[in-house]
Order: C-alpha cells, then sequence, then structure tokens
C-alpha cells in the first residue's frame, strides 16, 4: 500500500481557506516521501491559489516558476511567490506533489499541473526554503479575499518511498 | 477551516486499493553519485507491473540535465526527446538526441532542490519501443536552463527493459537526493 489517501473534504459551505494538519510521516509502519493534493472544484470569483507550510506566511520563502498556455499565447514567468495554480468560477483542477516532504536536508519542491477548460493551463514549480518536516499546509485565494466554493472538493494523499 | 488529520483518520482513512500502485524500491544517496541505476527489473518486476514510475527529489546540486539510459544501450540514435519548457521569462520547445548517455533533457536541476516524476509505459512488453514522460521542476529560472520542464521520451527497442541507469550529461548527484521506483499493475 504505497499510495495512502490520507483525508478528504467536500466544502459544505464556501471557505476562505483549508488546513490540513498534523499531517503524518508514516502510516502503520511505512515511511511517508511525498504528499499529492487534488483541488477540483470552483471560487466565488477567478483567483490564484496559494499554499503555506507550516504556517509560514512569509511569501518570500516561496519562490516559484510557472508556465501557462491560455488557447493563444504561452508564457514563462517568476512573479507571483506561493501560487500552485488557478481556480476559476467554471470547474477547474489542481493537483500538486510535495516531494520529500518529511525530509530534514533539503529544502521542499512542488510541482503542480492546473487546468482549467475554460481559460488557462499551467505547471508550477514551487521551493519552500525550509528545511523542516511538514506538518501542516493551508490554501487560500492569494490576494485573501475570495471564497472556495460549495462543492470544491480536497483530497490529500501520501505516497510511501 | 483546519481539518485535523487525526480526527479523520480515526474516522477511517480510505486506502488505495492495495497492490495496484506499489513501492519497489529506493535510494537516498549518502555520500555524491554520478549515477543511480535500477537493474534485474524484468526478472524482478516484469510478471507483475504492467508501468514503472520513478520520482526523484533532488538535493542541491550544479546546473545540468538529467539523462537515461536503457539496458546499458549507449547507442544514442535508439534515444529521441521532445521538450516543453518555462525558463521564468519565456516558453519554448526543442527537440533532442543525446548519445551515449542515453535519452537527454528529461529534467532540469537548477542550482537549488529539484523534483521529478518520470513515467515509463510498457517496460516489459516486447512489440513495442519503450515511451516516457516527465514532469519536472526546480525554482531557478534561467534563459538557458529549464526550471519548468514537460519531456516525452523515445528508446527505439522492443527489448524488455531491465536496466534503468540515470545519470546526467556531467556532474554528481548530492548526498540526500531521492531516487524512487514504482510498480504499476494492469487492471
Amino acid at each position: 500500500m504505497s499510495y495512502i489517501a490520507l483525508a478528504n473534504i467536500t466544502l459544505s459551505s464556501a471557505a476562505s481557506s483549508v488546513t490540513f494538519s498534523n499531517i503524518p510521516t508514516s502510516v502503520n509502519g511505512v515511511a511517508l516521501r511525498d504528499l499529492v493534493l487534488v483541488i477540483d472544484g470552483t471560487a466565488s470569483v477567478g483567483i490564484n491559489v496559494s499554499i503555506f507550510f507550516n504556517n509560514d506566511n512569509t511569501t518570500s520563502n516561496y519562490p516559484y516558476v510557472r508556465m501557462i498556455g491560455n488557447g493563444s499565447t504561452t508564457s514563462s514567468d517568476t512573479a507571483n511567490p506561493t501560487v500552485i495554480g488557478d481556480l476559476q468560477t467554471t470547474r477547474g483542477m489542481i493537483k500538486l506533489s510535495v516531494m520529500d516532504y518529511s525530509a530534514t536536508d533539503k529544502h521542499k519542491t512542488l510541482l503542480s499541473r492546473f487546468d482549467n477548460p475554460s481559460s488557462v493551463l499551467g505547471a508550477i514549480a514551487l521551493r519552500w526554503a525550509n528545511t523542516n518536516a511538514i506538518t501542516s499546509l493551508r490554501v487560500r485565494d492569494t490576494a485573501n479575499a475570495a471564497t472556495f466554493s460549495i462543492g470544491t472538493t480536497f483530497a490529500l494523499y501520501a505516497i510511501a518511498g | 477551516m483546519p481539518i485535523p488529520l487525526g480526527i479523520l483518520a480515526a474516522a477511517g482513512f480510505r486506502p488505495s486499493a492495495a497492490g495496484s500502485y506499489d513501492l519497489l524500491e529506493t535510494t537516498v544517496l549518502t555520500g555524491s553519485q554520478a549515477s543511480v541505476e535500477f537493474t534485474n527489473l524484468t526478472t524482478k518486476y516484469a510478471s507483475t507491473y504492467q508501468h514503472l514510475q520513478i520520482r526523484v527529489a533532488l538535493a542541491a546540486r550544479a546546473d545540468d540535465w538529467m539523462t537515461l539510459r536503457f539496458n546499458g544501450d549507449t547507442t544514442g540514435g535508439n534515444y529521441y526527446s521532445h521538450i516543453l519548457r518555462g525558463t521564468g521569462s519565456a516558453v519554448n520547445s526543442f527537440a533532442t538526441g543525446a548519445g551515449s548517455l542515453g535519452m537527454g533533457y528529461l529534467m532540469n536541476f537548477g542550482t537549488t532542490t529539484s523534483a521529478g516524476v518520470l513515467d515509463i509505459l510498457d517496460p516489459f512488453e516486447t512489440t513495442k519501443n519503450k515511451t516516457v514522460r516527465m514532469f519536472a521542476g526546480n525554482t531557478t529560472a534561467n534563459s538557458t536552463g529549464g526550471p519548468i520542464t514537460l519531456t516525452s521520451g523515445l528508446y527505439m527497442s522492443t527489448n524488455s527493459v531491465t536496466a534503468l541507469s540515470i545519470s546526467a550529461f556531467s556532474g554528481t548527484y548530492t548526498t540526500g537526493s531521492r531516487f524512487s521506483l514504482y510498480g504499476l499493475k494492469a487492471a
């Protein structure tokens, strides 16, 4: 059993953020290496989605590189640290892997793919510049103004390694 | 809205279907190393698994590109790859072989930590050439590098994959770098 479902939630009301805490580093004696978070749904308005680990809200600790296509043009930027993708008012998804989240000897690299069929798709690499093991994560609107909509799902998995 | 995992776990978390996606081997480097090998793959895994996946989480090292060699094959003409990359300022694409090191440009390291997920489809099938794809990234924006890459690769051989050698065009992987091999079963 190497791909383990840790937690799953479907919003029954709009939420400004979602937090997963007490993330384990092993389950039933199996050491866990990577986290996978899948977000499927919508937001109250089109938003960038940010991630924060272990209550670290310092945006400069989350450098990123993004590549996107919108159906007519492509672009790449480093302008929005903490961002893992976007959600629109029409359904889209974000799937990300946090590699070696339980390691204490390296910064954490995150790979994200996001897809909004009505607007944009893209890929992001993000680094949390901290060697601590990840014990919690929080996702919210980057601008901290909009909400995740009713019915949006957040599924957290861990991969043994 | 905080969702303490302890509460959800007590409520009964749902494990994946047992044995469909299995960790097969993990190598975590305890010193610098030029390459990582996975060997005897057909013997060990062909009867059970249809696809393979390699997940890598690398400690910081010198900027370079990952290469992948199948079955010790050093014939450059047997390998092809296409890369779509975001540099931090532009998106572009290129195609290449790799020479004796095998399939090249699968992943760029930058100068910070980096990571990637490599899918190898039907590696033990003897009626098909071998195809791979990789999604990888680092946060070192570089006009000639590839902080964000989507790569597809082709190995022109119908032989069952017995060995995989992960190296780079130059330099070594550093202490703490992890390479994990997973198997995916057929339905």
